[in-house]
């Protein structure tokens, strides 16, 4: 009973301070328009940035069949230095001068890579595109100067036979049916970008539970709000499921935005997905609220509670896979494995793919373990700051 | 008068060093019963202790019966606080800050809405009751911190330095409800730095250093500890019971 009227002032608190409403709905709302924005198209699509010095035949021709590939962006060579040196690319594809000709009588083409670091990522991909693009021209361009050689040699009259057409002719045969091929089939559910982001920064607005109420409760035992609540017979259970309630509450306001929005999506996930998303985030903001009650149990200051807070939102958001996707780096994989985070992300991201029952069980599982671990020890944190008089 | 308060022995140390060592006291119903010390002397914490916010290491007070180690529930029924901080939610009303602790205290709504009235009138708020407490000056804020210890109808009322930067309006509308609690049977604990408040307010005064009193009677008693001096007043008979060095605490 006293739990819940703790819990109804503070929700009526936050619905009635504009600032805080304001940050808490319309930031969401803000994120997930961007990341429909930036990740609404099912496919990855890289850009490639191309200074062409050469212009000739075989430089559209690269171009040409670059641009089905990639998207192009076409730089002159003082822009191109220019974009490179403030890191606003970090690749650049350069067709040099003479690129035509050296094709042409078999002397090997040389296509120039600049790029800062590793290129990054898209800059890695578009690489390997004008890898096997270059290939591909070098071979025909081999094919047509050995079959000129070869009609050379039997004595053929150039002009009698248009060679040329004839070569193509057989290199379009070739194309179509191709001695080394690669299929493609696709299995399981299919990865989407949004969704995936969705599931990452939804887990981040979830994980501000933790900041939010371990400086929460120690403003008020600062204040002596507190205090104050034990001389009047509210007891410790009625103050942390007070904060609890009230922790889920603001949550739920803020994934409930989140997911309606993904409505907006071409083909929305269904409702019983989004309904289960927003069941999975109740499990994640009972563990990350009392998360911020153990470290409010701990801390002495408002500062200690929240750099502690802020310290664990950091590292957790960014070890989790929040932001990207953690199996890039062994390290962070194994740093996530220990974090609530990762299964919040895990278990939100495969409800909202559909992946399945099996997909599910191993992060609300693990989730509902250290919910297990977790629960017990802030409350005897918390129980122990109350009885030593919360200093 | 029947006695409501009583302590024996306690004793409070933080880190080793010890801050109430061996208090001990008697209050009677009715009474209001000034706590004098120079920072860091004790009051607080005796305060915390005795209002069941802090246990004691050793020894025990009982409140109306109710001893503040074995039955600090009980304690807590009748007993209100008003800390030395104002310890209210600043984007409430002062009405709705009265409805939160007077639930919080066991009211139900309707007596909550009663008590939240009545209280607001004692201490002269009621025109300004519906506004957010940020909006109100410090001495109203006072007020209103005084007047959440009161929705709970305590028999023993714990007033930590409740004057402190109050306008002297303020102060006098302070010290009026306090009198008018006494008269109507509720036992006051009243700490202050402000020695005319004592002397004015106050039935009996302990004056406490170091965590113990070294002192304890009617301010005309303890005049009476500085029988050389000519007409002394209590700040004269404090200042040479706790001396003139600085604490700073």
């Amino acid at each position: 009973m006293k739990a819940s009227l703790i819990a109804r002032r503070e929700i009526r608190s936050h619905l009635s301070d504009v600032a805080d409403l304001a940050f808490g709905l319309a930031l969401p709302v803000l994120l997930t328009l961007l990341i429909l924005a930036v990740f609404g198209t099912p496919d990855f699509f890289p850009t490639a940035h191309l200074v062409d010095a050469d212009g000739g035949d075989a430089a559209w021709a690269f171009r040409g069949r670059l641009a089905d590939r990639a998207q192009l962006e076409i730089l002159d060579a003082d822009e191109a230095h220019r974009l490179l040196e403030r890191s606003a690319i970090h690749h650049v594809l350069w067709i040099p001068e003479g690129f035509g000709a050296a094709l042409a009588s078999g002397e090997g083409a040389g296509l120039r890579i600049l790029r800062r670091g590793s290129g990054s990522l898209e800059g890695q991909v578009v690489t390997a595109i004008a890898h096997a693009v270059l290939s591909e021209l070098a071979v025909e361009a081999d094919a047509y100067r050995r079959v000129r050689i070869f009609a050379d040699n039997l004595g053929i009259e150039p002009g009698t036979v248009d060679i040329d057409a004839r070569t193509d002719a057989f290199l379009e045969r070739e194309a179509a049916a191709p001695l080394v091929g690669v299929t493609t089939r696709t299995v399981g559910a299919v990865p989407d970008m949004a969704l995936r982001t969705v599931a990452g920064i939804l887990s981040m607005f979830l994980l501000f539970t933790v900041t939010l109420g371990a400086v929460g409760i120690v403003e008020e035992r600062r204040s002596g709000i507190v205090e104050r609540m034990k001389t009047v017979g509210v007891r410790p259970w009625d103050l942390f499921g007070g904060k609890m309630a009230a922790g889920i509450f603001k949550g739920m306001l803020q994934a409930g935005i989140m997911l309606a929005l993904l409505a907006l999506l071409d083909s929305p996930p269904p409702a019983v997905r989004l309904l289960g998303a927003l069941g999975f985030s109740i499990l994640a903001l009972l563990t990350f609220g009392i998360l911020g009650l153990l470290l409010g149990g701990l801390a002495r200051t408002r500062e200690q509670a929240l750099w502690a807070a802020i310290l664990f939102t950091m590292i957790s958001s960014v070890s989790g896979g929040t932001f990207f996707e953690i199996s890039a780096s062994p390290t962070t994989a194994a740093i996530a494995r220990v974090s609530p985070v990762y299964y919040a992300i895990q278990g939100l991201q495969a409800i909202l793919e559909g992946g399945g029952w099996s997909a599910v069980a191993t992060p609300l599982g693990l989730l509902l373990g250290i919910l297990g671990i977790l629960g017990p020890t802030a409350f005897w944190v918390f129980r122990r700051a109350w009885e030593r008089g919360l200093e | 008068m029947a006695q409501f308060v009583s302590a024996t022995q306690l004793h409070k140390s933080f880190d080793g060093q010890p801050a109430v060592n061996g208090f001990s006291l008697t209050i009677d119903e009715g009474e209001i019963f000034g706590l004098l010390g120079p920072n860091g002397a004790g009051k607080t914490t005796t305060i915390r202790m005795l209002a069941t916010v802090l246990a004691p290491d050793a020894g025990d007070a009982h409140i109306g019966g109710h001893s503040i180690v074995s039955a600090p529930r009980e304690v807590r029924r009748i007993i209100g606080l008003c800390p030395q901080d104002i310890a209210l939610y600043e984007d409430m009303s002062a009405r709705d800050n009265l409805l939160f602790f007077g639930r919080m205290g066991g009211l139900t709504l309707r007596e909550a809405r009663t008590r939240a009235v009545e209280c607001l009138e004692t201490v002269n708020l009621t025109a300004r009751a519906d506004e957010r407490v940020a909006r109100f000056s410090g001495g109203m804020k006072r007020r209103v911190n005084l007047a959440i210890a009161l929705v709970n109808r305590p028999r023993l009322l714990f007033l930590d330095e409740p004057t402190v930067g109050v306008d002297p309006q303020s102060r006098a509308s302070i010290y009026d409800t306090i009198r008018a609690l006494a008269h109507g049977g509720t036992t006051v604990l009243y700490t202050t730095h402000y020695i005319e408040e004592a002397e004015n307010l106050c039935s009996r005064v302990a004056i406490i250093d170091a965590g113990r009193i070294i002192a304890l009677d009617t301010p005309e008693g303890l005049h009476g500890l500085l029988p050389d001096a000519e007409r002394p007043t209590l700040e004269d008979v404090f200042l040479h019971l706790t001396g003139r060095t600085l604490r700073d605490v």
